[in-house]
């Protein structure tokens, strides 16, 4: 947000504000006391040394899955008007997945449009956990995959699986 | 090889500094057009293989960036950050055999190109260049590094903190360290030295951070991996010194080079620099340093035997490295009684220029058994280099 | 940022009473400052509700996603509650907020600490039950009361100067106490049940709401139009107040049951929490509901701007804005505030006063941009389509062709006043 919205030919008085970041700063803190005392299952993450808006994540493959086996890094970085808008999530360890594109992004809707300011960085973990259980083939970024994953589960599940041994070990 | 039928020689062009780092490239690693591997029939000189690296940067100097096993020759490119395992052949071929960096298998990156995904075209791909995924190398070690402490702690709040404190904090160096140095362990494993981007072009690297890892190119797995401070570490080091001299099974003269291992005189002397060392772990990144080993960089020369003659080690030793030439005579002198000086060098200027002044750099290479050493000396100023060949009176 | 900084926060906390789980600010994460209470039910910070707020299309519930187009006022009576259980953490967050505000350059509603409790009592029918502090001396530190609180005028021309030292104000002498006379409702002046809060920021129990025959909610203290429909119980104050009078509370219950029946409205407005916190999967943007009040050709949206009065963000329809206010956020009102001629310092202390002039700002030509989107051929400016890429990129899926919605500009608000269940 910002105020130079206005170009079409609004004033640029407006309520438009920008968020400060000593309050961005603080939220991210908080959030980050409330993972380190309450961290999701196979899931942990923490700031990359003094950045407190550049963090990284990593998800053990759960078990019963694919993924199982594998340990996947995440690039989260944090706007500076947080929690106002979503981190940005990346992959840094290859995934066969259909809600990952070839560049490591994460496309969930709640990483987009239905992203909330009441969303944390604990919620996000484990929304991204559960895309490995349940991947959203109604919203997928690599078509081509969901159609594998809809049409031939266990040919999906033996790729998934190689890609996991090959690139997330 | 068995029979010494073959020689491995290097050519290059000059380094161009401050190069673009474009394609993958390492940033602040200078390049070199053109790199030669010429693999020539020692006995009538005849070129068999070739294997050119072009805009790369593998330090020659020293065999630092090179090391030869048996038949197989690891040669690290710094500026892509891949190491090629290539094989000699009996039939005088040079055999791509794998390239370990940003992957780990050979067909891995043929496995992800009959794999590319379709994507969804109607959702713009975000712009995220240059922030691809890391190294299958990088992945092996973060996840070999991750999964050390995750299961060094079982209570999950401490595990987390851990992990915060002694992963993440640290995670983008880890990220940004680069592949320095390699040496063959055996067949399978690699010692791997990881450290800065400075560090990795310039010569004294002691004061940069820096780690060693042992990697299974088989298995594709990290197995074990230690700060370049490590206890740990050092104690194999003192211990086993002879298994990080990975010699050639075949090459007899190398199963005697004489080590604080085997010989009860170097590891006196280890033990006498160990006592004088300020501290401990300031003494250990000093002797770890020398990790990994430079291929052929030990003289398996009897006169380096620290059990048959003793010597200054400021002026000679069985490390291949040029030092500054001084006036002072290089003398070994027996062990067994009488102790007399047995073989003396002069490396002042014999040959040379008489002028004395000028600095001279100079490095001395010993016949594996006969008593007789060549020394090169050369000048700071492209003069061509004195070689000089000293014999036993 | 480095390790002092994270200590700096648990520190701050550690020193601070403890928070009730139920009073922590679903945004930043800390007690509840200003509160505002959603017409769902969940309560936020002033700032964080208002950065939370899209500017250019409806705005939704962090926590529901329930969709809303007026920004509310600041509950005051929750206000007053909060800085008495938990006085010291609210002292901190008044502090802290204030230095965000002196960054940011706008500043939110600033109270008179001793003087708005007897407000509640004494408004009448006065336009809104706060002082406003003048901003001058708020900036010096807003604990010393200067006594500066500005006559608040009430629609009926009457001034009613607000007195300091209430009575009332004894319990301000004990922490964490408190009593009845805190959590009264608007209406009956008993213990709330079920509380309900207008977007004004008034708090009524949910039976002593009335409906006007036109469905519509009028606040009767300050006779302020509540948008929608009427809003869902505000379930973290009623358990709180069921926890905290519990003798009170079940013989209030015991007393509104036979009513109940009666005024039938709402007994399934109540937004339960477990629902709000399982709808994130949730297809909220399924076109039904995500029908773009743009859509319709004619309807003028003031992008970022901002109702003073109603709190309609952004404003649809008529838009009249203050020549002589020269604070950044600017004063504006939608076309119905100003015919019924709603003169109120704004959102933002801003000082407009009755003197100031107001002007119709024409509205910016947006059916021709919205329809040079749709059909993809904008032949405006290359400035316009910068704005539209900007803006709309995100939801031009949802776009709906422009024959569907022929309806004038309340379609949203028709929409909305049904009961969500």
């Amino acid at each position: 947000m910002n105020s130079s919205i206005g170009v079409g030919g609004m004033p640029a008085a407006s309520w438009v504000s920008t968020t400060s970041l000593s309050a961005s700063g603080k939220r991210i803190q908080r959030e980050m006391v409330e993972l380190n005392s309450d961290p999701p299952p196979d899931c942990s993450a923490g700031p990359k040394g003094d950045n407190l808006y550049s963090w990284v994540s990593t998800i053990i493959g759960p078990s019963g899955t694919p993924y199982e086996g594998g340990i996947f890094f995440l690039d989260i970085i944090f706007p500076s008007d947080y929690p106002f808008k979503p981190p940005k999530v990346i992959f840094k360890t290859r995934i066969y997945h259909c809600n990952v594109d070839s560049a490591g992004n994460v496309w969930l809707d709640i990483l987009k449009d239905s992203w909330s300011p009441a969303l944390t960085i604990t919620k996000v973990l484990l929304a991204i956990r559960s895309m490995f259980t349940n991947p959203h083939t109604y919203s997928p970024i690599a078509l081509d995959i969901a159609h594998m994953y809809l049409a031939d589960r266990a040919k999906h599940d033996e790729l998934a699986a190689e890609w996991t041994l090959r690139f997330a070990k | 090889m068995e029979n010494n039928q073959f020689g491995l020689f290097a050519t290059a062009t000059a380094q161009i500094h401050d190069a673009p780092a474009n394609g993958g490239a390492i940033q602040g690693v200078p390049f070199i057009e053109k790199i030669t591997f010429h693999l020539v029939r020692l006995e009538d000189g005849v070129i068999l293989d070739e294997k050119v690296f072009h805009n790369d940067f593998i330090n020659l100097t020293n065999n630092m960036g090179v090391f030869l096993y048996d038949d197989l020759l690891a040669i690290v490119s710094l500026r892509y950050q891949t190491i090629h395992i290539l094989q000699i052949r009996e039939s005088g071929n040079l055999v791509d055999v794998r390239a370990i960096g940003s992957f780990c298998h050979e067909d891995d990156e043929l496995f992800l190109n009959s794999n590319s995904q379709v994507e969804n075209s109607l959702q713009q791909n975000l712009p995220n260049q240059g922030n691809f995924f890391l190294s299958g190398i990088k992945q092996r070690l973060l996840s070999f590094i991750f999964r050390g402490i995750w299961n060094e702690e079982t209570d999950q709040i401490v595990r987390i903190q851990c992990l915060k404190k002694k992963f993440y904090f640290h995670f983008q160096d880890y990220v940004d360290l680069i592949i320095w140095k390699v040496q063959f362990l055996d067949r399978h494993h690699l010692l791997i030295k990881f450290g800065s981007v400075d560090g990795g072009v310039s010569r004294n690297a002691d004061q940069h951070p820096a780690f060693f890892a042992v990697y299974n190119m088989e298995t594709t797995e990290v197995v074990a991996y230690y700060q370049n401070s490590a206890d740990e570490l050092y104690f194999l080091f003192e211990q086993f010194c002879d298994h990080f001299h990975a010699t050639s099974r075949n090459s007899m003269y190398m199963n005697f080079i004489s080590s604080h291992s085997n010989n009860i005189h170097a590891l006196e002397q280890l033990r006498s620099i160990k006592n004088k060392a300020g501290s401990f772990s300031q003494f250990v990144k000093k002797i770890l340093a020398s990790l990994p080993f430079s291929c052929q960089s030990q003289s398996p020369s009897p006169y380096f035997d620290h059990s048959l003659f003793r010597y200054d080690e400021k002026l000679i030793s069985a490390t291949d490295r040029h030092r500054q030439s001084t006036d002072h005579p290089i003398k070994f002198i027996s062990r067994r009684q009488p102790r007399t000086s047995k073989f003396k060098i002069k490396p002042g200027p014999e040959a040379g220029s008489m002028d004395g002044r000028t600095k001279r750099i100079s490095s001395f290479l010993f016949h594996p058994f006969l008593p007789l050493a060549l020394s090169i000396q050369q000048t700071l100023f492209l003069q061509p280099a004195v070689v000089n060949i000293h014999f036993r009176r | 940022m480095d390790n002092q900084t994270v200590n700096n926060v648990v520190d701050a906390d550690a020193e601070s009473e403890d928070i009730s789980e139920s009073f922590l600010c679903c945004i930043c994460l800390d007690l509840l400052y200003k509160p505002i209470v959603l017409s769902c039910g969940h309560i936020s910070c002033f700032w964080c509700v208002h950065k939370s707020m899209s500017i250019i299309y409806k705005s939704h519930c962090p926590i529901c996603r329930h969709t809303y187009n007026h920004f509310p006022s600041i509950c005051l009576m929750l206000h007053l509650l909060l800085s008495k259980i938990n006085p010291i953490a609210y002292k901190r967050r008044e502090k802290q907020i204030l230095e965000e505000e002196k960054t940011m350059g706008s500043f939110s509603p600033q109270f008179d600490s001793h003087s708005c409790q007897p407000l509640l009592d004494h408004m009448g029918n006065s336009a809104q039950s706060f002082t406003i502090v003048n901003e001058s001396t708020s900036e010096g530190g807003i604990h010393e009361n200067n006594g500066t609180t500005i006559p608040v005028q009430s629609s009926g021309g009457t001034v009613a100067i607000m007195e300091k030292n209430s009575p009332k104000n004894k319990l301000n002498g004990n922490r964490k106490q408190i009593a009845v006379t805190d959590v009264l409702c608007s209406a009956c002046k008993q213990l709330l049940i079920h509380p309900v809060a207008l977007n004004c920021g008034h708090v009524y129990c949910e039976t002593c709401i009335i409906k006007q025959t036109d469905e519509k909610i009028r606040c009767q203290i300050c006779l302020c139009l509540n948008p929608k429909g009427c809003p869902k119980v505000c379930l973290e104050l009623d358990r709180l107040l069921e926890e905290q009078f519990s003798k009170e509370y079940a013989l209030r219950k015991d007393a509104i049951q036979p009513n109940k029946v009666q005024s039938n409205h709402e007994s399934a407005t109540t937004c339960s929490m477990e629902a709000g916190k399982l709808g994130f999967n949730a297809s909220f943007l399924s076109t039904g509901e995500q029908l773009p009040m743009w859509a319709d050709p004619r309807s003028k949206i003031y992008f970022g701007v901002g109702c003073d009065y109603c709190g309609m963000y952004p404003i649809i329809g008529d838009r009249y804005k203050c020549k002589d206010c020269m604070e950044a956020v600017g004063f504006d009102l939608c076309g119905d505030c100003y015919n019924t001629r709603s003169k109120l310092p704004g959102r933002f202390n801003q000082k407009h006063t009755q003197e100031h002039k107001l002007e119709l700002v024409k509205p910016i030509v947006i059916h021709n941009v919205m329809r040079g989107l749709m059909t993809g051929q904008l032949e405006d400016g290359s400035s316009a389509l910068i704005l539209a890429n900007d803006i709309f990129a995100p939801v031009s899926d949802d776009v709906q062709p422009q024959e569907n919605t022929s309806n004038t500009d309340n379609i949203i608000e028709e929409n909305e006043s049904e009961p969500a269940s």
